[in-house]
């Protein structure tokens, strides 16, 4: 035993342990400062910085102090620094490796402050969410339409149709011509005529001279209804065709019609147009609201999913430091690997009183069985009278995720506040106050949010005020005098992929400003497009109308016939009835 | 100064028998390939200083795997998955990750637990190895290491000499 042990060993060991001690006290606070610096940074995507750490034995807490953490959109600022943070750790919980803090104070929040050199940013930016409908957020055109322009590239369908029509009506009357030819003509009614004379004159003084006459009779009537029959089947003909021709060219007639109503929708303002202004001065701002709030919110929700892979029974989770992963296995007394209760939060004092509660901060919300909430108020603030936000971020199940948020903000400032790029018409509040109201939600369906905006004594500043024509000088004037308006937006869709749809009583405004002006726009567009249609279409329908005329006088021809024939069967039965002269 | 390193010198390559170097190389081996903080690594540690056991050759021997460990991770990983994952000791782990030690010392990683069985199941090896191929170098390469220009310099120096006086 003494050749193998060495006692003395175990002096050694207790010195070496004791130093290794010493020296962990005293570089803890280095090291617990460069772990929450390296760790926040991979959590964020963007430098973190701490000024100092110290973590106490007794109580066993941890302070951080001087939190710094970078703007990934804007390195140059933090988007949120904190003055300092102090919780209490449960020590026996520390040693299962379990990080379970009752409570966590968070002192002096700060936002936007500027850094003293940019940070790094360790991920690139999101990728822009699907690209925005230009469409929706392009401002009408407000030029005036040039009207030689328009003729010159614009094609009139109704000329074609006016000459389409033309050569049907004629093409029928060519065929209606040839067919009245066909008809009876003066010579066989003159024929009928000497037939009847004949029948009169002949004598009936026998019974045989009687039933030849009456043989005359009926077989000139018979001759007579054959023909008659042939020139109704004719006129019956020739209606139905008129009908048609007379539809073509009521179909004529309105081509240019339609054609000017076209042409004038394409190149004017319409009262539709009108209405969207609003989605076009606004959307880009509201969407960029958006996207900054979507950023963030896509940084906290992965750390909020815990772990998802299975391996029969078991969970396994990557570890946020360290290699492989780490197979978790049921617990007798089950607690999240990270969990705070609550956190206490307030912004700093001279900022107004701004403060609220985060509770259930954990990737793991399945073991605890309870959501991630936040609660904050703020009041007397330097930007805004008062402020409630409100949400919960519930990851319970992964598979049916249910995020909520609400915010209420009154009296917010706004100063210099830029509401629209447009080259056209900028438009920017110089100062106003806005009272907001937010709720979103995101489920298994999808994001839906509803953004409702109140500005009050505002003055709205758009840019300079020369240039653009009548339209734009209207629209200008309109907003200047514009105190208090109101906006509701509704998001819909998938965080990388959504739908804004914006309205205001602005859009009225609008319309009362230009309604007038673009009616009037639209009335002179309108009168001068038809002007130029009747140059191209006047003589043309002149024709078409002059080819019906010539179809319908046919019908006056084939009736003359129809006349002469009933006459000449009236006679005829008439004479084959005269005066028999008995023999006695 | 001088005779302070020479001093700790003297006591690190004490015991310079081939099987104690062995045996140390041996638990250097595991302490390069587990995590350096954890409650194994000083039993390890306790072991080192207790048993007769060539301690600078524990230390290189340490940092010399835990270089080796950084290329072997992906092995250590595979290994230790299908080890935590296994239905047959499910109860055993789960039995381990509920006490402290067993939290304290990551077993439940699966780098961790692979490094562990690689190393147990090669340190007899590693141990009886290393035993043999000592006594060969000092059977057949010592003499020539001992007169290569290197080995005179260091030999030629103050502190080798002290070294000497004191051994």
């Amino acid at each position: 035993m003494k050749k193998w042990i060495r006692w003395w060993g175990l002096i050694a060991f207790v010195v070496v342990v004791a130093l290794l001690t010493i020296f962990w006290l005293f570089f803890v606070d280095r090291i617990v400062r460069s772990v929450a610096e390296r760790t926040g940074t991979a959590i964020v995507g963007a430098e973190v910085d701490v000024a100092g750490a110290r973590l106490g034995l007794a109580p066993f807490g941890l302070t951080l102090s001087g939190i710094q953490v970078t703007d990934p959109k804007n390195p140059s600022f933090n988007s949120v620094e904190i003055g300092r943070i102090a919780c209490s750790l449960d020590g026996l919980n520390l040693l299962r490796r379990k990080v379970v803090i009752q409570e966590m104070s968070a002192e002096g929040l700060r936002f936007g402050t500027t850094r003293r050199k940019p940070g790094f940013v360790a991920a690139p930016e999101e990728k822009k969410p699907a690209e925005k409908k230009p469409s929706s957020f392009a401002l009408p055109s407000f030029e005036m339409p040039d009207v030689k322009k328009i003729l010159a590239t614009e094609t009139f369908g109704s000329v074609k149709l006016i000459d389409d029509a033309k050569a049907d009506v004629e093409k029928r009357r060519e065929d209606w011509q040839k067919r009245v030819k066909e008809l009876p003509s003066k010579a066989s009614l003159d024929a009928y005529r000497a037939r009847i004379d004949k029948l009169k004159a002949s004598s009936k003084s026998s019974l045989r001279d009687l039933a030849g006459a009456a043989g005359d009779a009926k077989k000139i009537t018979d001759d007579i209804n054959r023909d008659l029959d042939q020139v109704k089947k004719s006129r019956a003909a020739l209606n139905t065709d008129l009908a048609s021709a007379k539809n073509l060219v009521a179909k004529a007639e309105q081509g240019p019609l339609d054609d000017v109503r076209r042409i004038r929708d394409k190149y004017s303002i319409s009262p539709a147009g009108l209405q969207n202004i609003s989605q076009a001065l606004f959307g880009d701002k509201i969407t960029s609201w958006l996207d900054t709030g979507l950023l963030w919110y896509g940084r906290i929700s992965p750390l909020l999913s815990g772990s998802s892979d299975k391996k029969g029974n078991i969970k396994v989770s990557k570890p946020v430091r360290g290699k492989g992963v780490d197979v978790k296995f049921p617990e007798r007394a089950p607690l999240p690997d990270f969990l705070i209760r609550t956190v206490k939060a307030s912004l700093q004092p001279e900022a107004g009183a701004f403060s609220g509660v985060i509770k259930n901060i954990t990737p793991d919300q399945d073991v605890i069985n309870a959501p991630l909430t936040f609660k904050f108020d703020g009041s007397g603030m330097k930007d805004v009278r008062a402020i409630m936000l409100s949400g919960a971020l519930d990851h319970i199940q992964p598979a049916r995720i249910n995020d909520t948020i609400n915010i209420q903000a009154s009296g917010y400032r706004a100063n210099d506040m830029v509401l629209s790029g447009s080259n056209e018409l900028p438009v920017s509040l110089q100062d106003g106050l806005m009272d907001i109201e937010v709720k979103g939600l995101r489920g298994p369906t999808g994001l839906k949010a509803t953004l409702v905006t109140a500005f009050k004594s505002v003055r709205i500043n758009t840019g300079k005020q020369e240039g653009g024509g009548m339209i734009l000088a209207s629209l200008r004037n309109a907003l200047s005098k514009v105190t208090d308006f109101s906006l509701t937006a509704d998001i819909t869709g998938e965080p990388g992929n959504y739908d804004v749809k914006i309205s205001s009583d602005l859009d009225r405004v609008f319309k009362d400003a230009v309604g007038r002006i673009v009616q009037e726009q639209s009335s002179k567009l309108e009168k001068e497009l038809k002007t130029a249609v009747q140059a191209k279409t006047g003589e043309k329908l002149k024709d078409l109308k002059a080819s019906l005329g010539g179809l319908n006088s046919l019908g006056g021809n084939i009736d003359n016939v129809q006349n002469q024939l009933n006459a000449l069967l009236q006679e005829a039965a008439k004479k084959a009835g005269g005066k028999a002269k008995l023999p006695f | 100064m001088l005779k302070m390193i020479a001093n700790l010198l003297k006591i690190l390559n004490s015991e310079a028998d081939p099987f104690q170097i062995s045996v140390a190389l041996g638990f250097s081996m595991i302490t390069g390939f587990l995590p350096l903080f954890t409650p194994l690594n000083l039993v390890i540690l306790l072991l080192v200083f207790l048993l007769r056991v060539n301690i600078s050759s524990y230390l290189l021997g340490s940092a010399f795997f835990a270089g080796v460990a950084w290329f072997l991770d992906p092995l250590f990983h595979r290994i230790g998955l299908f080890v935590l994952t296994a239905g047959a000791l499910e109860g055993l782990w789960t039995a381990f990750y509920n006490t402290v030690i067993g939290r304290l010392q990551r077993f439940n990683n699966s780098v961790v637990m692979g490094s562990f069985v690689f190393s147990l199941i090669f340190f007899v090896p590693l141990v009886l190895i290393m035993n043999v191929a000592i006594r060969r170098y000092r059977q057949n390469i010592l003499v020539w290491v001992k007169k290569s220009r290197i080995m005179q310099m260091i030999t030629a120096s103050k502190l080798y000499s002290l070294y000497e006086k004191l051994s």
